[in-house]
C-alpha cells in the first residue's frame, strides 16, 4: 500500500524547505513517498536528494510547485507515482 | 517532468564567490580611511580626481565585486547555466579586478598615467571575459525567464559601460581628453549605475524577495516589462548624452524622469511585499532592504525635483543616497543572507552532521551593531554638507562598518573551512 506524506514548505524560509523535505525523505519508510508543495522551484535541492540516493519528478503551474519524491530505484513506486500525477 | 534539475557539478564550488564577497568590505574600508583625510570639497565636487577614484573604490571593488560573485552563485540556480572552470575564472577574474581597481583610483586620483595604463590590462580582459563567458552560457540555455532577460540586460549594460570605462581610462593613461569626455563619462556612470547595477537588483530580486523573505511574487506585467523599460531608457539617456544639444536636453529630462517614476513603483513594490510578507520577522536584513529602498526613493524624489530647481550638491547627495543608501544597504544585507545560506548548503551537501543555522553563524547582535554603524557614517556623510568637518568621521564610521561587515562574513566563512573536513564526501569541493 503506497502512502503520500505531504511536505508543505510554502511559509518556510531558506534553508527550512531543504532541511525539512530532506529529513522526511531520510525517515521514509518503505512504499512511502514525499509530496513537497513550495511556492518556487528549489533547484539547489535536487543535487542534495541525488547525492542522497533519490529520485523525483516535478510538477509546476503558475502558483505552486509540486515535488515527487522516493528512494532510488523503487520501481514499483515510481509507477505508482507517475500514474498519480 | 522527471526530475533533472540542477547537478552538484553545475553550481560553483563556496570558495569561489566567497572571495569576491570577502575582498567587497576592504575597498568600502580604504574609502573610510580615504575620505577621513580629504576634504569635503574636494569629495563632494564630481569631476574631482580624488572623487573619481573614490567613486571607482566603490562602484568596482565593492559593487562590481559583490556583484559578481553573486552573478556566478545565481546563474546555476535562475538560469540552469553553468560556467566552466568556476574556481580558475573566479581566482583569475578577482585578482585582476583588485588590482585593477587600485590601480585605476590610486593612477586618476593621484595623476599617475602609468598605473592607470596598466589597469586598462587587467580590468578590461577581467570583466569583458567574465561577462562575456556569462552570456554565452545563457545563450546555450533554453531557460527563459524575467529573470534570466533581466541578467541579460544588466550584463550587457555592464560591458558597455566596461567599454565606455576603458575609453575614459584610456584618456587618462594617454593624457588624450576628447572633446566629449564629460558626456561619456556621464554616459559611463549612467550605463553602470541603472543598467548594470540597478537592472540586475531588479532581476534578482524577482527571485531573492519571493525566496528568502516569503512574499508574494511580483506583479506579472512588471517582471515583464520593468528590467527591459530601464534598459531602453538608459539606452537612449546615454545616447542623447553623447550627441547632446539644446533640443536634446527635452529628451534627457523625459528619460530622468521615467527612470525615477521606474525605480520608485520598483522600491513601492517591493516595500509592499516586505509589508505584507507572511511570517513577518524582522531581521538585519530586513531593515537593510527597508533603508535602500526608501534611500532609492528619496534619490529619486531628488532626481524630480532637480528637474525644476537646481539643488546644491545634487551630485553629492546623490552618490550618498544611492551608493551608500540604496546599493551597499542592499548589498550588505544580501550578504548577510548568500554567506550564511551557501556554507549551510555546501556543508549539507558534503553530508557534515550537525550543520549551524544561518542565525548561529551571522548573530543577530553583530549584524545590527554593523547596520546602525553603517546607517551612521550614512546620516554624517549627508550632515558634512552643513559641516564639512564631519565628514572625517563620516569616514572613520564607515570603515568601522565595513570592517564589522567583513568579521561578520567571515565567521560563516571560518566554520565552512572548519566543518568541511567532517562530512563524508566533498568530491566536488575541488572542482577547479
Amino acid at each position: 500500500m503506497m502512502k503520500e506524506i505531504i511536505v508543505d514548505v510554502r511559509e518556510l524560509e531558506p534553508p527550512r524547505p531543504l532541511e525539512v523535505v530532506l529529513e522526511a525523505a531520510l525517515s521514509l519508510k518503505e512504499n512511502e513517498f514525499i509530496k513537497m508543495i513550495h511556492r518556487q522551484r528549489p533547484n539547489l535541492l535536487f543535487p542534495l536528494l541525488e547525492k542522497r540516493d533519490f529520485e523525483f519528478i516535478i510538477q509546476e503551474n503558475d502558483e505552486l510547485v509540486f515535488i515527487f519524491i522516493w528512494p532510488k530505484n523503487n520501481t514499483e513506486l515510481k509507477k505508482y507515482i507517475e500514474r498519480l500525477k | 517532468m522527471i526530475g533533472k534539475g540542477l547537478s552538484l557539478d553545475q553550481a560553483p564550488p563556496f570558495e569561489a564567490p566567497l572571495r569576491f564577497f570577502l575582498t567587497a568590505p576592504l575597498f568600502a574600508m580604504l574609502v573610510g580611511i580615504i575620505t577621513m583625510f580629504s576634504d569635503f570639497s574636494t569629495l563632494s565636487s564630481r569631476y574631482s580626481p580624488l572623487s573619481i577614484g573614490i567613486v571607482h573604490l566603490i562602484t568596482l571593488g565593492f559593487m562590481a565585486m559583490v556583484m559578481l560573485g553573486a552573478i556566478q552563485q545565481m546563474l546555476p540556480v535562475v538560469a540552469t547555466v553553468k560556467l566552466p572552470k568556476p574556481l580558475i575564472i573566479s581566482r583569475v577574474v578577482h585578482t585582476a579586478l583588485s588590482f585593477g581597481v587600485l590601480f585605476l583610483s590610486t593612477g586618476i586620483a593621484s595623476a599617475i598615467p602609468l598605473l592607470v595604463h596598466i589597469s586598462l590590462y587587467l580590468l578590461g580582459p577581467a570583466l569583458i571575459v567574465f561577462i562575456g563567458l556569462c552570456l554565452f552560457a545563457m545563450s546555450k540555455s533554453k531557460f527563459k525567464s524575467e529573470t534570466t532577460i533581466g541578467l541579460k540586460l544588466s550584463l550587457i549594460s555592464g560591458l558597455i559601460t566596461i567599454i565606455l570605462g576603458l575609453k575614459l581610462a584610456s584618456a587618462y593613461a594617454f593624457l588624450d581628453f576628447s572633446p566629449i569626455r564629460l558626456a561619456l563619462l556621464d554616459s559611463h556612470m549612467f550605463l553602470g549605475i541603472f543598467g548594470f547595477a540597478t537592472i540586475l537588483i531588479i532581476a534578482i530580486s524577482y527571485v531573492i524577495v519571493p525566496m528568502f523573505y516569503v512574499t508574494e511574487s511580483f506583479p506579472k506585467i512588471i517582471k515583464k516589462a520593468l528590467a527591459p523599460l530601464v534598459f531602453i531608457n538608459v539606452g537612449i539617456w546615454g545616447i542623447a548624452k553623447i550627441f547632446h544639444n539644446s533640443e536634446l536636453t527635452i529628451m534627457l529630462n523625459a528619460c530622468s524622469l521615467v527612470m525615477a517614476i521606474l525605480l520608485i513603483l520598483f522600491a513601492g513594490l517591493s516595500l509592499i511585499r516586505f509589508q505584507t510578507r507572511k511570517r513577518p520577522i524582522i531581521d538585519t536584513t530586513i531593515i537593510y532592504w527597508y533603508i535602500s529602498l526608501s534611500c532609492l526613493i528619496i534619490s529619486m524624489l531628488l532626481l524630480l525635483v532637480n528637474l525644476f530647481v537646481e539643488i546644491e550638491y545634487i551630485s553629492y547627495l546623490l552618490a550618498i543616497l544611492m551608493g551608500g543608501g540604496f546599493f551597499l544597504s542592499l548589498f550588505s544585507g544580501m550578504l548577510y543572507k548568500i554567506v550564511p545560506f551557501l556554507v549551510w548548503y555546501h556543508l549539507t551537501s558534503y553530508f557534515v552532521p550537525k550543520v549551524p543555522t544561518m542565525r548561529e553563524m551571522c548573530p543577530k547582535k553583530a549584524t545590527q551593531i554593523q547596520l546602525y554603524i553603517h546607517c551612521l557614517s550614512l546620516l554624517l556623510f549627508l550632515f558634512s554638507i552643513y559641516e564639512h568637518k564631519a565628514i572625517i568621521i563620516a569616514g572613520f564610521l564607515f570603515f568601522i562598518s565595513n570592517l564589522l561587515l567583513l568579521i561578520n562574513l567571515i565567521k560563516p566563512a571560518r566554520e565552512y573551512f572548519r566543518l568541511k573536513g567532517s562530512g563524508m564526501d566533498f568530491s566536488n569541493s575541488f572542482a577547479p
